[in-house]
């Protein structure tokens, strides 16, 4: 005799929502509150994984809860407190696989950072002295916002990466770091495009991050 | 009003379009600010993408150094032959000044016909070869062959001379170090562009550019950085 199990699931990927079979005429006589209970419980599931999907984010300069799910808004300029880029480019990874279209500038080599990172055709800028194609001078801060504002302005979904921002600190000066900062997220702001800065906020003083932070969105995560 | 685009990009935009057709420009700044390859860029670029003949005529650098520097920049003087013309006068130059040291014999009034002749030559080469644009490299070397002795009522003449000719007209002069200073030519050409070099974060050294003044054009006074990079000028915000 075939026995068929009261209920089965399907579905294990994390962004489906599981289904429920029932199978007829195997329900036994306290199946109705067995299934009001699994639904009870899969409403919650379901609750829990798209509740959570758009999170809030907060004024600039106030602290964003930081989960896997963070929402990058369009226009919207972010500050990750991190003392490595690695959380960061997952950020960007995550965007590039929708669609997004990405700039990176970064401290790391661009051999680096294609072995390292799933970044497919974004470009890569690398912050340094040497003089090579490749690289971006720390000190033309200039011509940097102008690359970023030529890159929003003719790509879809435009999403930049930019580290090394102690880097620059050293190389210039806060107040003109903060003065590129706002330049870039002026440029991101009025062109819908997304800004990601991952910062070591332990290479400033309390003073230098208030300036840092105060027209960005700052993500609050336990990196 | 028709201009004439500079070719470095992002420039353009700063001066409202370009250079306006007749104007008499300076193109003013210490050694090093790449004045000549920038000159001569407008005159490159102009041929090449709007059949513009022009002439460049150097009093200073002669032809075979300038053209080999040019050609390292992208600009190789073959692209443009037949549209733009390097008068090489450097010789002239030296010559006089030969005679100079010779003769011992140098006051103003004496040296003034060497600025004719290098009228009538000009002249007879836009009547030979129409220019529309000129490059001339450059004024403290055209002061020594000419001696102007009135210098301020000297320029105002040339100037106004250059204009009669009916081309638009790129001047290259040097500055003193002191920018407090204002030169007469200052006041007297229609446009003005001046470059300089600024030290920035105690190792590098950046080109800048602004212009100082372009009558009948609404254009920035602010001050860029001018990058040549992969064969082309182009000027970028400074922060």
């Amino acid at each position: 005799m075939r026995v068929s199990p009261p209920l089965a699931t399907t579905g294990t990927a994390l962004d489906d929502a599981p289904r429920i079979v029932a199978s007829p005429g195997a329900v036994k006589p306290h199946g109705t509150r067995r299934i009001l209970r699994f639904g009870v419980a899969f409403a919650m599931i379901v609750q829990f994984i798209f509740g959570r999907k758009k999170k809030p984010t907060s004024p600039p300069g106030k602290a964003v809860p930081m989960t896997p799910h963070i929402t990058m808004e369009p226009g919207g300029s972010y500050l990750l407190p991190s003392d490595k880029p690695d959380f960061a480019f997952k950020l960007l990874t995550r965007e590039l696989r929708k669609g997004a279209s990405g700039m990176i500038i970064t401290r790391l080599h661009p051999q680096e950072v294609r072995a390292k990172f799933d970044i497919g055709s974004a470009s890569v800028h690398w912050l340094s002295r040497a003089f090579t194609k490749d690289s971006v001078s720390p000190t033309n801060l200039g011509a940097m916002a102008d690359e970023i504002a030529a890159f929003v302005g003719k790509n879809n979904n435009p999403v930049i990466l930019l580290d090394g921002i102690e880097y620059l600190i050293v190389q210039n000066d806060l107040q003109k770091v903060v003065r590129f900062v706002s330049t870039v997220r002026d440029c991101v702001a009025m062109n819908k495009a997304r800004l990601v800065i991952p910062f070591n906020m332990q290479s400033v003083d309390e003073s230098g991050r208030a300036l840092l932070t105060r027209d960005l969105h700052v993500i609050k995560w336990n990196g | 009003m028709k201009f004439y685009r500079t070719y470095v990009q992002g420039f353009d935009e700063v001066l409202g379009g370009g250079i306006p057709k007749g104007h008499v420009v300076l193109i003013s700044g210490p050694p090093g600010t790449m004045k000549s390859s920038l000159a001569y860029n407008v005159l490159f670029q102009n041929a090449i993408h709007e059949e513009t003949p022009g002439t460049y005529i150097t009093l200073e650098q002669n032809k075979g150094s300038l053209e080999f520097q040019l050609g390292r920049m992208g600009m190789d003087a073959r692209r443009v032959e037949g549209k733009v013309e390097i008068q090489d006068l450097s010789r002239v130059r030296l010559g006089i000044e030969e005679m100079r040291g010779k003769a011992r014999f140098g006051g103003p009034a004496e040296e003034r016909p060497w600025l004719d002749v290098l009228k009538r030559h000009i002249e007879d080469v836009k009547e030979t070869q129409p220019f529309d644009l000129l490059v001339l490299d450059s004024l403290p070397v055209l002061e020594i062959i000419s001696g102007l002795g009135e210098r301020r009522i000297n320029l105002f003449q040339f100037f106004g001379w250059l204009r009669a000719l009916g081309c638009t007209s790129l001047v290259i002069s040097e500055v003193s170090p002191d920018p407090n200073i204002v030169h007469d030519e200052d006041f007297l050409a229609d446009g003005l562009l001046y470059l300089t070099m600024e030290k920035v974060g105690g190792l590098d050294v950046y080109r800048r550019i602004r212009c100082v003044k372009m009558r009948g054009v609404d254009h920035s006074t602010s001050i860029y950085t001018l990058e040549f990079k992969e064969g082309s000028f182009r000027v970028s915000q400074v922060i």
